[in-house]
């Protein structure tokens, strides 16, 4: 034991040592970090964009200078009570959606199906209902099942193909392989990705060019001409010129 | 005869920053920083064609945030003070590097911080909002709105918000520069079908998308982005040309990036002994950009090795880029008008600030290209949107793409695991500003005023600034408290308002500080006839 002694005790001044030739370099630095150039803010391309990237945020906004705040951040309420599953697109590829279920609705699916509804495995039903015009659940062109973890109230959605809509169902696959919908969403559209294969065009004057010319009416007979040039309180509306295609009409 | 036109379009905004409580705030410095090096060079440009009768014309899109802090007395004194600070650390930079070889430079400042006192303080009364109106008045400038507070249309959950947004951006627009705007640039080129509605509602005839909001519309566009398409609505969109912005916004080929440039990392406010600069920095000791900088570019080397700017070299290449810039629009326009049965009109859109805060050379370029153009140019006419709308009333209709202009062309800058939180208290919000608006159809009083600060707030949050900061990870701090500040501050309005117990004290420290649209009308947000989700 006594023998250690020695020991410890230069270990301890070789670590004063050290701890000391620590705090003047680092007295040091901070003096020679005044006058040298600051590490500066990186602008969002930097850390973001590939090098080829020239999107408008590469140069913009304004770097932030960091001060503390005198008070903490007020805290948002992180559930609102309510029932709700969102659906957000982020881009062709991708969906986002969030969601909250209330007390309410936990106490009603817990009495309708039991316990056993809470142990089911979590899922977001994923359909695509791409030309379908009212979905009612059953009528989807297709769906996929995402498993997830029963903790987490947002989730990112890959998907196959741009410029489809899309709905989802937030639910639990029982024990027995019965899914059931606990939250419905709303139904979105994805963009589209790549150049278009429609080549029909639409023309349209621009509203307003007709607006000198007061109330046109003749040919009254002829019902197709009637429809077409409005009377007067509505000249300020667009007119399609190609008469065969009403897609531009509003 | 031209063969086609250029449309140069500059967007400026900065969000809402105004902190009476605090007369140092360093993010109020955003603004300040924009005056002197943007916004007062631009009008400096604009003044001087003006004086020498050359014909030219611009489209400039001013955000209503913007024209509020412009408006504002206590942002201007503040801004004259800031300025007069600058104005003395000027003549003490000429002193300093007097036999150095940052003496030109020095001399340049001083002379420049001069023209911007008499710019601002004499010739347009602390007030920039006059100077863009006379430009609108005098027919060189197409002045357009863009959203109340820059909120990001795609990710309205209820078309009530499109409007409301849409309907102050236009109302201030009307009163400060006394007409209705033409054209609105929508926030980050964000759109998503339905926006389009909103703003033929208020009568706007034309807004901007990215190339592909365009390009890959539902019918292929005939003539791709080189003329403008119909929206179903009537709306017409005019997408950005990528050739013309790659070589000014791109950082590693575009212009800015010159070796001869002026090299913005550089700054006294860091570089300098605190003895010197402490009176121009943060009275805490916080360092940031003074504005003064004496470095190029000079190229790939350590911030420590760049080389001392020289005003001449940088002039020089502002003519060649200028003319570079020139040639090449002609080139395009040439071709394009030989495979186009009508002239083409090429869409070149900056944000604003880029012009002098980032690129320092940007105004004085902006200002020779458009000398050249009408000096040497016959091709190719400067022309706003609404120029080639006249001319060309007849357009094609097709749906454009949903699409924005930031990173990846969609929506994934604003939503990102950085900042996904926001939009469950956006929407919840929202829902309840509706309710609010649809249930006191003609409130008065103490109650009015609350639903109108209400209004302030939900959309003070909804800045799409807050949101892009998170995403680029430097800094976050501030854009996530004014994100949870302005919802918590509405969040408690709404029950008070509901619980009819308005504590009319704290309300009113509230209208002094987020004093943005001083004229509005919660009903904005009411649901109007055939409203529903966008």
């Amino acid at each position: 034991m006594e023998a250690l002694i020695p020991w410890v005790t230069g270990v301890l001044i070789i670590l004063g040592i050290i701890a000391a030739a620590w705090y003047t370099s680092s007295a040091i630095y901070k003096r020679v970090k005044k006058i040298e150039p600051q590490p500066k803010p990186v602008p969002a391309a930097a850390k973001k964009n590939s090098p080829e990237a020239e999107f408008a945020e590469e140069i913009t906004p304004f770097p932030v200078w960091e001060k503390p705040a005198d008070f903490p951040d007020p805290e948002l309420p992180s559930l609102y009570n309510k029932d709700c599953l969102m659906l957000m697109v982020r881009d062709p590829y991708w969906l986002y959606a969030y969601w909250e279920i209330s007390a309410a609705k936990h106490e009603e699916l817990k009495n309708k199906y039991g316990d056993k509804f809470w142990k089911g495995q979590p899922v977001i039903r994923l359909y695509d209902i791409t030309g379908v015009h009212s979905f009612d659940g059953t009528n989807a062109n297709s769906y996929t099942d995402i498993y997830i973890n029963g903790i987490c109230n947002d989730w990112y959605i890959e998907i196959a193909s741009p410029d489809r809509k899309y709905c989802i169902d937030l639910g639990r696959i029982l024990p027995g392989g019965q899914f059931v919908t606990m939250l419905r969403s709303n139904i979105v559209k994805t963009p589209r990705a790549a150049l278009s294969d429609r080549f029909d065009e639409d023309w349209m004057w621009i509203d307003g060019i007709y607006q000198s010319m007061g109330r046109v009416q003749y040919g009254i007979s002829t019902a197709l001409i009637y429809e077409e040039i409005p009377s007067s309180p509505e000249f300020n509306k667009p007119m399609v010129v190609n008469r065969n295609k009403t897609k531009g009409v509003i | 005869m031209s063969q086609g036109y250029l449309a140069l379009v500059l967007h400026a905004h900065l969000p809402f920053v105004r902190h009476p409580e605090d007369e140092f705030f360093l993010e109020e410095r955003w603004l300040y920083e924009a005056i002197t090096e943007t916004y007062i060079p631009l009008v400096q440009v604009f003044d001087r064609l003006v004086r020498d009768e050359v014909p030219f014309k611009i489209t400039f899109s001013i955000s209503p945030p913007l024209v509020c802090m412009l408006n504002d007395h206590l942002l201007q004194q503040r801004y004259v003070q800031h300025l007069k600070k600058m104005m003395e650390l000027a003549e003490k930079e000429v002193l300093r590097t007097r036999n150095t070889t940052f003496y030109a430079a020095a001399l340049m400042y001083r002379q420049k911080m001069q023209d911007a006192f008499q710019t601002f303080y004499h010739r347009y009364n602390c007030n920039l909002n006059n100077a863009f109106k006379k430009f609108q008045d005098l027919g060189v400038v197409e002045l357009i709105t863009c959203g109340a507070t820059h909120g990001y249309m795609p990710f309205m959950h209820r078309k009530e918000s499109i409007y409301a947004q849409v309907e102050n951006a236009v109302s201030i627009h009307r009163k400060q520069f006394g007409k209705n705007p033409n054209g609105i640039w929508i926030p980050e080129c964000a759109y998503k079908e339905g926006v389009d509605e909103v703003l033929k509602d208020f009568n706007i005839k034309f807004f901007f998308t990215d190339t592909h909001g365009v390009l890959y519309a539902d019918r292929r566009p005939r003539y791709g982005v080189y003329a403008p398409i119909f929206s179903p609505s009537g709306v017409a969109v005019f997408a950005r040309d990528g050739e013309s912005s790659k070589q000014v916004w791109s950082a590693n080929e575009g212009y800015p990036g010159d070796a001869d440039y002026r090299e913005y990392y550089r700054d006294i406010g860091y570089d300098l002994d605190e003895e010197y600069i402490w009176e121009y920095i943060h009275p805490d000791g916080i360092r940031h950009n003074t504005g003064f900088k004496y470095h190029r570019i000079t190229g790939d080397v350590d911030l420590a090795d760049k080389e001392p700017y020289n005003p001449e070299w940088a002039e020089y290449k502002v003519q060649l880029h200028a003319g570079n810039f020139m040639f090449n629009r002609e080139k395009q326009i040439e071709y394009l008008a030989s495979i186009m049965d009508r002239k083409p009109i090429i869409v070149a859109p900056y944000d604003a600030e880029l012009f002098g805060h980032w690129w320092y050379e940007g105004p004085r370029w902006l200002e020779v290209l458009i000398r050249k153009i009408n000096q040497n140019n016959k091709n190719i006419r400067l022309a706003s949107p609404m120029d080639y709308l006249r001319e060309y009333p007849c357009n094609q209709v097709a749906k454009p793409c949903e699409s924005s202009w930031g990173n990846n062309g969609y929506h994934y800058v604003w939503l990102c695991r950085e900042n996904d939180w926001i939009y469950r208290h956006f929407h919840e919000a929202v829902d309840r500003m509706i309710d609010l608006a649809n249930t006191y159809i003609s409130a008065e009083g103490v109650h009015k005023r609350a639903l109108n600060q209400a209004a302030r707030e939900l959309m003070l949050a909804q800045a799409s600034d807050w949101a892009f900061i998170m995403y680029t990870g430097t800094t976050v701090e501030y854009a996530v408290r004014r994100t949870k500040t302005h919802i918590h501050n509405f969040l408690r309005l709404y029950e008070m308002i509901k619980h009819n117990n308005i504590d009319e004290p704290w309300l009113s420290s509230l209208e002094n500080r987020n004093n943005i649209f001083p004229e509005i009308d919660y009903r904005c947000f009411r649901s109007r006839l055939e409203s529903t989700a966008v």
